[in-house]
Protein backbone atom coordinates (compact mmCIF):
# COMPACT_ATOMS: atom_id res chain seq x y z
CA UNK A 1 0.00 0.00 0.00
CA UNK A 2 1.59 3.06 -0.64
CA UNK A 3 1.33 5.51 2.14
CA UNK A 4 0.83 9.47 1.70
CA UNK A 5 4.76 10.23 2.24
CA UNK A 6 4.80 8.52 -0.67
CA UNK A 7 2.71 10.25 -2.54
CA UNK A 8 4.29 13.39 -1.40
CA UNK A 9 7.44 12.09 -3.17
CA UNK A 10 5.99 11.64 -5.89
CA UNK A 11 4.22 14.86 -6.08
CA UNK A 12 7.76 16.86 -5.44
CA UNK A 13 8.94 15.01 -8.74
CA UNK A 14 6.08 16.46 -10.55
CA UNK A 15 8.00 18.66 -13.16
CA UNK A 16 4.65 21.35 -13.85
CA UNK A 17 3.49 21.43 -10.54
CA UNK A 18 6.64 23.36 -9.36
CA UNK A 19 6.83 25.41 -13.22
CA UNK A 20 3.89 26.74 -12.01
CA UNK A 21 4.90 27.70 -8.65
CA UNK A 22 2.19 25.15 -6.80
CA UNK A 23 2.49 24.31 -3.27
CA UNK A 24 1.12 21.74 -1.58
CA UNK A 25 -0.10 22.83 1.90
CA UNK A 26 -2.16 19.64 2.98
CA UNK A 27 -1.76 16.26 1.58
CA UNK A 28 -4.20 14.52 4.55
CA UNK A 29 -7.18 11.78 3.14
CA UNK A 30 -9.21 14.26 4.88
CA UNK A 31 -8.49 17.29 3.25
CA UNK A 32 -5.98 17.98 0.78
CA UNK A 33 -5.42 21.61 -0.05
CA UNK A 34 -2.46 23.22 -2.73
CA UNK A 35 -2.02 27.27 -2.81
CA UNK A 36 -0.86 29.45 -5.90
CA UNK A 37 0.76 32.90 -5.08
CA UNK A 38 -0.38 34.40 -8.37
CA UNK A 39 2.84 36.06 -10.15
CA UNK A 40 3.00 38.42 -13.25
CA UNK A 41 3.90 35.25 -16.02
CA UNK A 42 0.94 33.63 -15.06
CA UNK A 43 -1.18 36.45 -16.15
CA UNK A 44 -3.16 36.79 -19.36
CA UNK A 45 -2.66 39.88 -21.34
CA UNK A 46 -5.77 41.60 -19.30
CA UNK A 47 -3.81 41.28 -16.10
CA UNK A 48 -5.84 38.43 -14.51
CA UNK A 49 -4.88 34.74 -13.64
CA UNK A 50 -4.22 32.49 -17.29
CA UNK A 51 -7.42 30.57 -17.61
CA UNK A 52 -4.62 27.76 -18.35
CA UNK A 53 -3.35 27.95 -14.96
CA UNK A 54 -7.13 27.84 -13.53
CA UNK A 55 -7.70 24.54 -15.40
CA UNK A 56 -4.06 23.19 -14.56
CA UNK A 57 -4.41 23.96 -10.48
CA UNK A 58 -8.30 22.54 -10.42
CA UNK A 59 -6.52 19.37 -12.91
CA UNK A 60 -3.38 18.33 -9.96
CA UNK A 61 -5.73 19.07 -6.49
CA UNK A 62 -8.91 16.76 -8.31
CA UNK A 63 -5.47 14.12 -8.92
CA UNK A 64 -3.92 14.71 -6.22
CA UNK A 65 -7.21 13.89 -4.25
CA UNK A 66 -8.14 11.25 -5.47
CA UNK A 67 -4.33 9.36 -5.19
CA UNK A 68 -4.92 10.30 -1.51
CA UNK A 69 -8.14 7.99 -1.31
CA UNK A 70 -7.59 5.81 -3.32
CA UNK A 71 -3.83 5.28 -3.19
CA UNK A 72 -4.03 4.00 -6.16
CA UNK A 73 -2.88 5.63 -9.86
CA UNK A 74 -5.55 7.45 -12.21
CA UNK A 75 -5.57 9.09 -15.24
CA UNK A 76 -8.20 12.03 -16.31
CA UNK A 77 -10.34 11.32 -19.23
CA UNK A 78 -11.96 14.51 -19.01
CA UNK A 79 -12.71 17.35 -17.58
CA UNK A 80 -15.06 20.98 -17.70
CA UNK A 81 -13.93 24.14 -15.68
CA UNK A 82 -16.32 26.76 -15.47
CA UNK A 83 -14.82 30.13 -14.65
CA UNK A 84 -16.75 32.11 -12.52
CA UNK A 85 -14.42 35.28 -11.52
CA UNK A 86 -11.17 36.71 -12.74
CA UNK A 87 -8.27 36.74 -10.19
CA UNK A 88 -5.67 39.81 -10.36
CA UNK A 89 -3.37 39.10 -7.10
CA UNK A 90 -2.57 37.62 -4.13
CA UNK A 91 -2.98 33.62 -3.27
CA UNK A 92 -5.74 31.26 -4.91
CA UNK A 93 -6.61 28.00 -2.66
CA UNK A 94 -7.79 25.02 -4.50
CA UNK A 95 -9.64 21.95 -3.10
CA UNK A 96 -11.26 18.94 -4.26
CA UNK A 97 -13.50 16.49 -3.15
CA UNK A 98 -14.78 12.95 -4.83
CA UNK A 99 -18.17 12.76 -5.94
CA UNK A 100 -18.68 9.21 -6.73
CA UNK A 101 -16.15 6.25 -6.85
CA UNK A 102 -16.74 2.94 -8.41
CA UNK A 103 -14.05 0.28 -9.20
CA UNK A 104 -12.48 1.47 -12.33
CA UNK A 105 -14.19 5.03 -13.06
CA UNK A 106 -14.07 8.02 -10.39
CA UNK A 107 -15.72 11.80 -10.79
CA UNK A 108 -14.14 14.19 -8.80
CA UNK A 109 -14.98 18.12 -8.57
CA UNK A 110 -12.20 20.63 -7.77
CA UNK A 111 -12.72 24.27 -6.44
CA UNK A 112 -10.10 27.24 -6.92
CA UNK A 113 -11.10 30.09 -3.95
CA UNK A 114 -8.77 33.10 -3.55
CA UNK A 115 -8.47 34.99 -0.14
CA UNK A 116 -11.32 36.40 0.65
CA UNK A 117 -13.11 32.96 -0.03
CA UNK A 118 -14.61 33.89 -3.74
CA UNK A 119 -15.29 31.35 -6.19
CA UNK A 120 -13.04 31.41 -9.11
CA UNK A 121 -13.25 28.41 -11.18
CA UNK A 122 -14.88 25.19 -10.91
CA UNK A 123 -13.94 22.06 -12.29
CA UNK A 124 -15.93 18.16 -12.63
CA UNK A 125 -13.33 15.81 -14.01
CA UNK A 126 -14.06 11.68 -14.79
CA UNK A 127 -11.26 9.42 -13.70
CA UNK A 128 -9.99 6.32 -14.95
CA UNK A 129 -8.36 4.21 -12.02
CA UNK A 130 -5.28 2.12 -12.93
CA UNK A 131 -6.27 -1.36 -11.51
CA UNK B 1 -17.01 32.02 -38.96
CA UNK B 2 -16.10 33.04 -41.87
CA UNK B 3 -12.19 34.24 -42.76
CA UNK B 4 -10.41 36.29 -40.91
CA UNK B 5 -6.80 37.35 -39.85
CA UNK B 6 -5.64 36.14 -35.97
CA UNK B 7 -4.52 37.72 -33.58
CA UNK B 8 -3.68 36.01 -30.69
CA UNK B 9 -1.48 38.56 -28.02
CA UNK B 10 1.28 36.82 -26.78
CA UNK B 11 1.27 36.51 -22.74
CA UNK B 12 4.22 35.94 -20.35
CA UNK B 13 2.55 32.30 -19.16
CA UNK B 14 2.25 31.64 -23.38
CA UNK B 15 6.15 32.75 -22.78
CA UNK B 16 6.18 30.49 -19.62
CA UNK B 17 5.38 27.61 -21.14
CA UNK B 18 7.32 28.05 -23.94
CA UNK B 19 4.24 27.61 -26.36
CA UNK B 20 4.82 28.74 -29.88
CA UNK B 21 1.88 30.63 -31.93
CA UNK B 22 2.02 30.09 -35.88
CA UNK B 23 1.25 33.83 -37.02
CA UNK B 24 1.26 32.37 -40.55
CA UNK B 25 -1.95 30.47 -39.61
CA UNK B 26 -5.48 31.83 -40.05
CA UNK B 27 -7.75 29.38 -39.97
CA UNK B 28 -7.74 27.05 -37.68
CA UNK B 29 -5.57 28.78 -35.28
CA UNK B 30 -2.50 27.16 -35.00
CA UNK B 31 -0.09 26.46 -31.94
CA UNK B 32 2.46 24.21 -30.53
CA UNK B 33 4.77 22.99 -28.26
CA UNK B 34 8.60 21.91 -28.04
CA UNK B 35 7.41 19.12 -24.58
CA UNK B 36 10.32 19.96 -22.31
CA UNK B 37 10.36 18.49 -18.78
CA UNK B 38 9.10 21.43 -17.43
CA UNK B 39 5.38 20.45 -18.84
CA UNK B 40 5.92 17.08 -17.52
CA UNK B 41 4.24 15.27 -14.27
CA UNK B 42 6.32 12.58 -12.07
CA UNK B 43 5.60 10.08 -14.30
CA UNK B 44 6.99 11.86 -17.35
CA UNK B 45 3.73 12.29 -19.13
CA UNK B 46 2.56 15.31 -20.56
CA UNK B 47 0.59 17.09 -17.80
CA UNK B 48 -3.17 17.84 -18.41
CA UNK B 49 -2.94 20.88 -17.23
CA UNK B 50 -0.72 21.61 -20.42
CA UNK B 51 -3.48 20.58 -22.75
CA UNK B 52 -5.85 22.19 -21.38
CA UNK B 53 -3.87 25.53 -21.55
CA UNK B 54 -3.19 24.88 -24.98
CA UNK B 55 -6.61 24.71 -26.24
CA UNK B 56 -7.62 27.57 -24.04
CA UNK B 57 -5.74 29.81 -25.98
CA UNK B 58 -6.18 28.06 -29.61
CA UNK B 59 -9.89 27.71 -29.36
CA UNK B 60 -10.14 31.39 -27.17
CA UNK B 61 -8.20 33.22 -30.27
CA UNK B 62 -10.29 31.31 -32.90
CA UNK B 63 -13.83 32.79 -31.64
CA UNK B 64 -13.78 36.55 -32.08
CA UNK B 65 -14.69 37.12 -35.51
CA UNK B 66 -12.44 40.43 -35.80
CA UNK B 67 -8.78 40.74 -35.42
CA UNK B 68 -8.90 44.01 -32.73
CA UNK B 69 -11.75 41.77 -30.71
CA UNK B 70 -10.63 38.95 -27.78
CA UNK B 71 -12.26 36.44 -25.70
CA UNK B 72 -12.55 35.93 -22.07
CA UNK B 73 -13.05 32.05 -21.12
CA UNK B 74 -16.61 30.86 -19.51
CA UNK B 75 -15.94 27.19 -19.63
CA UNK B 76 -13.69 24.41 -21.45
CA UNK B 77 -14.43 21.39 -21.68
CA UNK B 78 -11.37 18.64 -22.71
CA UNK B 79 -11.56 14.96 -23.34
CA UNK B 80 -8.31 13.29 -22.71
CA UNK B 81 -7.54 10.41 -25.40
CA UNK B 82 -3.76 9.49 -25.23
CA UNK B 83 -1.31 9.97 -22.46
CA UNK B 84 2.10 9.38 -23.54
CA UNK B 85 5.88 11.09 -24.15
CA UNK B 86 4.98 13.30 -26.98
CA UNK B 87 8.28 15.79 -28.16
CA UNK B 88 5.89 18.10 -29.55
CA UNK B 89 2.25 19.22 -29.58
CA UNK B 90 0.29 20.74 -32.27
CA UNK B 91 -3.18 22.51 -31.15
CA UNK B 92 -5.47 23.68 -33.87
CA UNK B 93 -8.66 25.25 -33.44
CA UNK B 94 -11.73 27.14 -34.93
CA UNK B 95 -14.47 29.12 -34.12
CA UNK B 96 -17.79 26.85 -33.96
CA UNK B 97 -20.50 29.43 -33.45
CA UNK B 98 -21.18 32.96 -32.45
CA UNK B 99 -24.11 34.43 -30.90
CA UNK B 100 -23.84 38.45 -29.44
CA UNK B 101 -21.02 38.36 -27.32
CA UNK B 102 -20.75 34.77 -26.96
CA UNK B 103 -18.71 32.45 -28.91
CA UNK B 104 -17.91 28.72 -29.21
CA UNK B 105 -15.43 27.03 -30.39
CA UNK B 106 -13.49 23.54 -30.71
CA UNK B 107 -10.01 22.37 -31.19
CA UNK B 108 -7.86 19.12 -31.54
CA UNK B 109 -4.38 19.00 -29.91
CA UNK B 110 -2.07 16.11 -32.18
CA UNK B 111 1.17 14.76 -31.49
CA UNK B 112 4.41 14.74 -33.66
CA UNK B 113 3.20 11.58 -35.07
CA UNK B 114 -0.02 12.91 -36.12
CA UNK B 115 -2.21 11.24 -33.29
CA UNK B 116 -5.13 12.50 -31.81
CA UNK B 117 -3.84 13.58 -28.03
CA UNK B 118 -6.97 15.54 -26.71
CA UNK B 119 -10.08 17.31 -28.03
CA UNK B 120 -11.49 20.41 -26.20
CA UNK B 121 -14.65 22.75 -26.80
CA UNK B 122 -15.59 26.06 -25.01
CA UNK B 123 -17.50 29.05 -24.60
CA UNK B 124 -15.75 32.50 -24.49
CA UNK B 125 -17.26 36.26 -24.20
CA UNK B 126 -16.08 38.27 -27.16
CA UNK B 127 -14.84 41.41 -25.80
CA UNK B 128 -14.78 44.43 -28.25
CA UNK B 129 -11.40 45.70 -28.83
CA UNK B 130 -10.34 43.63 -25.81
CA UNK B 131 -6.83 42.13 -24.80
CA UNK B 132 -7.54 38.39 -23.46
CA UNK B 133 -6.84 35.37 -24.91
CA UNK B 134 -7.26 33.11 -22.01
Amino acid sequence: MTTIMEIKQEYENHHYLHHLGIEILSLEKEKVMIRLNVQDYLLNTNGTLHGGVCASLLDIIQSIQLRIVTKIRSSCINSTVFFMAPVQTGIVYAEASILSKAYKTAFVEGKLIDEKGRLISKGISTYRILI
Amino acid sequence: MGTKNIMIKSTDFIGHLGIHINYESNIPVDVSLDVKEIHLDDLGHVSNGVYYTLLDIAIGSSVPTLPRDSSVTIDLHVEVFKRRNAEKLICKAYGVHKEGKIGWGQGDIIDEEGTLVARGMGTFKIMEGGRTNG
